[in-house]
């Protein structure tokens, strides 16, 4: 398998990911940028699995491991640290 | 090209296409609770025919192995990251700064 | 050559994002982009140590870390903040950079011989530091004061920033003793897998990329995910150990690097015979200490003094 085939599909990913940024700016809620972050994760597991392979490195994958478990922390934080609106009112009434 | 070349690639362009559906759901689509629909379930699916485009590609079993646990680590944190956003977002409703 | 290209425009797409995005959630999400693609550009440059250590700092750690620290403040501020985006400071920093950037620019673009860097120094002399990995011969025999320090500052920041003990960020949405169901169950999974992957990280880093940093920063995202989702009575119910185990970085290295003197050799000076054995175990010892900080410093630094050392006292 010729290393341009996977070389396109990284720049195509790559691609979709500058687009992606759109709605990392435009996203009013906090929960469409948390969400953004989740489209830059999964498609970097993706980039990275490809890459490895391009460039014949065993430890991409490892990359692309530590980087599918952390995809849950961006949304984990967000659901820790930031307040729901029952929250609010609770703590408001405190 | 062989017929394992043939597949790879095949299931390199439905990765790409569904990357791209995700993408675009994530801009076009109305609402946050939308939005992570389309990206979650479009995004991991993208992933997983990538991940089996290079398990065809693979030299070994322990590699196939390995990528197959990349794609399941992927979809477990994934699954749960969405659920989070959207329990969140459900009992957000109404802020007055949110936009639902 | 278009893929560093692609890294390097959405780099600065990011970091424009980064100064100049007036909400701060918003500001928040792209510098966790940031460092995602920032992992991307050291993979390019065959960095893997780096690229391991950002995607688990900047991917997971540094999330925390950020969205915790937006808990903190006021609502108001974190959207929509007004006003004309650039202040004169940005301004001026910003000129001053562009100013410093045009020689360096030149000097890349101008070509020329390429340094070979310290990589023929380092192979030589491998066989000497007891690792197979250059990057881990190099952090913790050759340069060893180096990360002897960098422990210390690492404890010293936490010591620092006990003086904010007791102040409870604003959006705490699962006080402890309450626990979403899927939540638990994640938290369960992950973390023991990912405790396995940091020991599997430290013993491979004699070898390969990995280490006591990498290993370390997953230990501290394992325990973190453990703190951050109701299991967090291993850091609150002993202080006194949780504590202690931060300490051990520092104290990993200092003996180490002190030791020897008493040996009569120099300071730092690992036994030659030995200095695979004493890496290894001055790499657990920092690792551990640095996983132990990262959820120290997300939970229990923020329970107020009274409640840690006094349960009989209603506040």
């Amino acid at each position: 398998m010729p290393s341009f085939v996977f070389g396109a599909v990284v720049v195509f990913l790559l691609a979709n990911l500058a687009v992606g940024l759109l709605r990392l700016a435009w996203g009013p809620n906090a929960a469409d940028r948390v969400l953004s972050v989740q489209l830059f994760g999964t498609t970097l597991v993706a980039v990275v699995l490809l890459l490895g392979r391009v460039w014949q490195e065993p430890w991409f994958d490892v990359l692309a491991l530590v980087l599918a478990f952390l995809a849950a922390f961006p949304a984990l934080s967000y659901n820790r640290r930031v307040p729901t609106r029952s929250e609010e009112r609770h703590r408001d009434s405190l | 090209m062989t017929v394992s070349e043939f597949f790879t690639i095949a299931s390199l362009i439905l990765g790409c296409f569904f990357f791209l559906a995700g993408t675009v759901g994530l801009l076009r689509l109305p609402d946050t609770l939308c939005r992570l629909h389309a990206l979650t379930k479009a995004d991991n699916l993208g992933l997983g025919f990538i991940v089996f485009a290079l398990i065809l590609q693979s030299q070994s079993v322990l590699e196939s192995l390995r990528l197959l646990v990349i794609w399941l680590a992927a979809l477990l944190t994934s699954s749960t990251a969405s659920y989070l956003i959207g329990r969140h977002t459900l009992l957000s409703r109404d802020r007055k700064d949110s936009h639902l | 050559m278009i893929l560093d290209w692609l890294v390097v425009v959405l780099l600065v797409i990011l970091s424009l994002t980064i100064l100049l995005a007036r909400d701060l959630f918003w500001v928040v999400a792209s510098f966790i982009t940031f460092g995602l693609v920032l992992t991307l550009a050291w993979s390019s440059l065959q960095a893997p140590d780096l690229a391991l250590a950002e995607a688990a700092i900047g991917g997971g750690l540094m999330t925390l870390f950020l969205i915790d620290s937006l808990g903190f403040s006021d609502p108001e501020q974190t959207s929509s903040a007004g006003g004309f985006p650039i202040t004169k400071l940005q301004g001026l920093t910003a000129l001053g950079s562009m100013i410093v950037a045009v020689p360096l620019l030149r000097a890349f673009w101008a070509g020329g011989a390429v340094s070979p860097g310290l990589g023929p120094l380092v192979e030589q002399k491998i066989e000497l530091s007891g690792v197979e990995h250059p990057v881990s011969a190099v952090l913790l025999n050759f340069r060893f004061f180096d990360t002897w320090f960098e422990m210390t500052v690492i404890l010293l920041a936490i010591v620092a920033l006990q003086t904010l003990r007791g102040r409870t960020p604003r959006g705490d949405s699962l006080p402890s003793g309450q626990s979403d169901q899927v939540l638990t169950w994640f938290a369960r999974l992950l973390s023991p897998v990912l405790i396995l992957f940091s020991v599997y990280l430290l013993w491979r880093g004699k070898h390969a990329p990995g280490g006591a940093f990498q290993s370390g920063v997953v230990l501290g995202a394992a325990l973190s995910v453990l703190a951050l989702t109701g299991y967090q009575d291993f850091l609150l119910r002993s202080p006194v150990v949780s504590r202690l185990v931060v300490t051990l970085g520092v104290v990993g290295f200092s003996g180490a690097g002190l030791f020897p003197l008493v040996l009569g050799g120099e300071l730092a000076e690992l036994p030659s015979g030995w200095a695979g054995d004493t890496i290894l175990i001055v790499e657990t010892m920092a690792a551990l200490s640095t996983g132990m900080s990262i959820p120290y410093l997300l939970v229990a630094l923020q329970v107020p003094k009274d409640k840690v050392q006094c349960e009989e006292r209603t506040s």
